[in-house]
């Protein structure tokens, strides 16, 4: 099946409207996208059905905020983690290290943190936070692109 | 329920619906209208991010699908069948009340 403009717009209307990183934002996109072509096979084609589907599908700001929202807890509880392993830090300098979900958006999480001079964000591989026991520094690290 | 849907009864339509058998997004709407007779009717892209909100807690997982369509499936877990459990006996405590005193009313 050759997927409908109106389709096609619609999903890449909801990918501008997504936060996080483009890979978590692609396989969200993906998931909608066979949504929206299973409705479209179960409507009676001609003009108008892939509209019909799009309408029923819900307006493109409901669905990205439902996503978004997921996404700012998630940064939340990570930066809970990271205040946490700061306080560690401070009590003890045991260098721990945490795995993150491959979903963390650096910039997004940069500007949580930003203001706190003791946590530094780096580009890099894998995405994960660390203390520095010499310096107590905790550092996010993220990975490329 | 063309209007709003509270968020614990969607968690509880949705976990119920996916109780049966591992289900894409596609067939849980369609369950859900079909068995509601029309009640639950919600704009369908809005069960996404309760499934995923489900998913981050640990009470369903879910793998894409390859047979002919690439679909997500999402399956419960046995932390998921037990929220399931948990809900339903929320819910049917709850209908019961309602059920008495909508009784008591129609007895006066």
């Amino acid at each position: 099946m050759i997927e409908p403009r109106e389709l096609s717009n619609y999903l890449a209307d909801i990918g501008d409207a997504l936060g996080g990183r483009k890979s978590y934002r692609m396989e969200i996109v993906a998931e909608l996208r066979s949504h929206l072509l299973e409705g479209l096979d179960s409507t009676l084609a001609g003009p108008g059905a892939a509209s019909g589907v799009v309408a029923r599908f819900g307006p493109v700001e409901e669905i990205a905020h439902g996503f978004n929202a997921l996404l700012r807890k998630r940064h939340l509880r990570v930066l809970r983690s990271v205040l946490a392993l700061a306080l560690v830090s401070a009590a003890g300098g045991v260098t721990v290290a945490r795995s993150l979900s491959s979903n963390y958006d650096p910039h997004s999480f940069a500007s949580l943190v930003g203001a706190n001079s003791s946590i530094e964000v780096v580009p890099g591989e894998p995405n994960a936070i660390a203390l520095d026991a010499k310096t107590g520094k905790v550092i996010a690290y993220f990975r490329h692109g | 329920m063309g209007g709003e849907t509270p968020k614990g009864h969607l968690d509880l339509l949705l976990l119920t619906s996916i109780d049966a058998g591992a289900r894409h997004g596609y067939a849980i709407v369609e369950e859900l209208r079909r068995a509601s007779f029309g009640a639950f009717d919600l704009p369908d892209g809005t069960i996404y991010p309760a499934l995923h909100r489900l998913s981050e807690a640990g009470l369903l997982v879910s793998e894409w699908s390859e047979d002919g369509r690439r679909r997500r499936l999402y399956t419960l877990t046995t932390k998921g069948r037990e929220e399931l459990v948990r809900q339903r006996t929320s819910w049917e405590n709850f209908e019961r009340g309602v059920r008495g005193v909508l009784t008591l009313r129609a007895t006066r």
